[in-house]
């Protein structure tokens, strides 16, 4: 298809920024630590050795074990499947569903518009993680509940931000020539407007994915995300704080992995915005 | 302005009202029925009926909508049917810790995030720019649960400054009461505050650029004082709205935090009503929620109308 896609202007291949290699490095480490651990861990990470439960760092156990023995970091790797795993499908239900709402909004208008943009007022009313919470409790704990409680706040998300990009770029002369070819509003949609779109959808989306894993990493926290024996850090954080007295160290590594994982989509967010948008660039 | 005002108005109402009736029908489809969760397995079918005709289980859904509502507006939230007592008197006790907890927070979160983002700014590109901005970005991905525990092990366990968890109640006096929700607070305000630094620093930025700074600075002002006279007064103004969207946050925040330090907070509330299937409490609590929520964007609204008088002539959306 020909769709008119616009260039970046200027240089066609914008400088890395800094903020772009790091957020780069650190989601391939957090991807790739979570696929290592398909194949391969330290130690089984569900393994129980009461022998050697609350076990401080060592060689043998670089970060430590559990009050059931069960070592930290074979458990934090593992636990990177599922917080990619639930933040992932919940960006992609809120997008899958946000961004079609929106570009629909966007592209008919008047009452259609109208009652796009008040729904996701709406949603806007209700806290997202409160609300995340209580469907998790209401439905039962578990990942794919998680998922749908997480995706939700995601769809008003998409749906607010396709429909302003792509108002602005139904006012475009590439799309009135289209539309004097007699392309439907349809085809002006897919092949013309959201291609423009894919650069702030995939910038959101980065920042989407970092707020779904902390979501995630709360549900389990408060016992609603993913179940036991699977390892979620949320629910590791709830463990360690039994033995907080006994095992600081304990709470300390698995926040430190959502820290860092959040972190790095951050910074991979704010590059790719730094050189999909040359104006943001200048401005800041 | 006038015009605005209205249009806002009725906008409020609508998506308040809009929101009631979400809450109610989530509720009312979900399975199983309350009056036998309360009576348990065991219950006799005419004492079934018989507490589903007190509970009004046995009225049109219409009309239990409008019961509810109607009580809402005039402060009855219904009777808790664990606790049977006001929903209205648990949501009273329990905001008495929550929402100090959250002013507290968001005071906390804008007493350091402005200084920290006009610092910033005005160091535009130098080393207290990367720095602060550098801590800012960290501080945005820490979670605020994990930053909870972590104070808790440096300033309980390890300083043995403040209680590690638990509520005194007021009754214990303004100090002890306030000594229990620092490290809360505390956690729940940095990560925002961050949040609020990068934002008050690009606004501030980009308003060091207007054409009346240049003018400030023309007519002979320092650069010191064309930053905090001219550019920080105009440069809040977006910042006002984020505080008001960090209301959301903080009020969802709350909820696991309160897990975090077992605070007898709203957020405790929930999950307690929520385990005992205490559904007119959910409900009730659920949709006060959102109502203040939506009642204090309206405020940021005129705030924001009032701030930048551009807005409301624009005419009224």
């Amino acid at each position: 298809m020909s769709g008119a896609v616009q260039k970046p202007r200027g240089r066609l291949v914008p400088a890395a920024s800094p903020s772009l290699v790091v957020g780069l490095v650190v989601t391939a480490i957090f991807v790739g630590m979570a696929l290592v651990s398909l194949v391969w861990t330290p130690w089984e990470p569900t393994a129980l050795n009461i022998l050697n439960k609350l076990e401080p760092p060592s060689l043998a156990h670089p970060l430590g074990t559990d009050f059931f023995g069960r070592d930290v970091l074979s458990q934090i790797m593992a636990g990177a499947q599922v917080s990619i795993v639930v933040a992932v499908v919940a960006v992609l239900v809120g997008a899958g569903i946000g961004v079609p709402l929106g570009a629909l909004a966007a592209a008919r208008g008047g009452l259609v518009d109208d009652v796009v943009m008040r729904s996701t007022d709406l949603a806007f009313a209700f806290p997202a993680l409160l609300t995340a919470v209580i469907i998790t409790a209401l439905a039962g704990p578990g990942a794919v509940n998680a998922i749908v409680a997480i995706g939700i706040f995601n769809i008003p998300v998409f749906a607010r931000l396709t429909r302003g990009a792509a108002l602005g770029l139904w006012k475009r002369d590439f799309v009135l020539a289209a539309r004097c070819a007699g392309k439907s509003d349809l085809a002006i949609t897919v092949e013309h407007v959201l291609p423009n779109c894919t650069a702030v959808l995939v910038v959101q989306a980065t920042i989407q994915f970092a707020l779904a894993i902390v979501a995630e990493a709360g549900l389990s926290y408060v016992g609603l995300g993913v179940q036991p024996p699977q390892p979620s850090w949320g629910k590791m954080l709830f463990d360690a704080q039994t033995y907080i007295y006994s095992a600081p160290w304990l709470a300390v590594f698995p926040g430190l992995a959502i820290t860092i994982a959040v972190l790095g989509l951050n910074l991979l967010g704010d590059g790719l915005r730094d050189a999909l948008d040359p104006k943001v660039r200048r401005a800041r | 302005m006038p015009r605005y005002f209205l249009g806002r108005t009725i906008a409020l109402v609508l998506t308040a009202f809009a929101a009631s009736l979400v809450v109610f029908v989530a509720m009312a489809v979900l399975p199983g029925d309350p009056a036998a969760i309360i009576l348990g397995t065991g219950a006799r079918p005419d004492t079934l009926a018989a507490l589903r005709a007190e509970m009004g289980l046995d009225q049109p859904v219409v009309w239990r909508y409008l019961d509810w509502i109607g009580g809402f507006l005039v402060g009855d939230l219904g009777t808790s049917y664990t606790y049977s007592v006001p929903v209205a008197d648990l949501v009273a006790q329990r905001a008495a810790v929550s929402l100090p907890l959250a002013v507290l927070a968001l005071v906390l979160s804008t007493l350091i995030a402005i200084p920290v983002g006009v610092y910033a700014a005005s160091r535009r590109g130098r080393a207290g720019d990367l720095a602060t901005m550098g801590v800012a970005q960290v501080g945005v991905a820490v979670p605020n649960f994990w930053l909870g525990l972590m104070l808790v092990v440096l300033f309980s366990l390890t300083l043995g400054w403040l209680p590690a968890s638990g509520f005194p109640g007021w009754e214990a006096g303004l100090l002890a009461g306030l000594e229990a929700l620092v490290l809360p607070a505390f956690a729940l305000a940095l990560p925002q505050a961050a949040i609020l630094a990068r934002v008050t620093r690009s606004s501030v930025i980009e308003t060091l650029g207007e054409d009346f700074i240049r003018t400030a600075r023309a007519k002979g002002l320092s650069g010191e004082a064309a930053l905090w006279r001219h550019a920080v007064p105009n440069a809040l103004i977006p910042v006002v709205t984020i505080m008001g969207l960090q209301f959301s946050f903080l009020l969802a925040g709350t909820i696991i935090i309160e897990n975090v330090f077992t605070l007898p907070g709203l957020g405790r509330l929930v999950f307690q009503a929520i385990a005992q299937r205490d559904l007119v409490t959910v409900q009730s609590l659920v949709t006060l929620l959102a109502v203040s929520v939506i009642v204090v964007n309206f405020v940021v609204d005129l705030a924001y109308a009032a701030l930048d008088p551009r807005l409301s002539r624009g005419g009224a959306r």
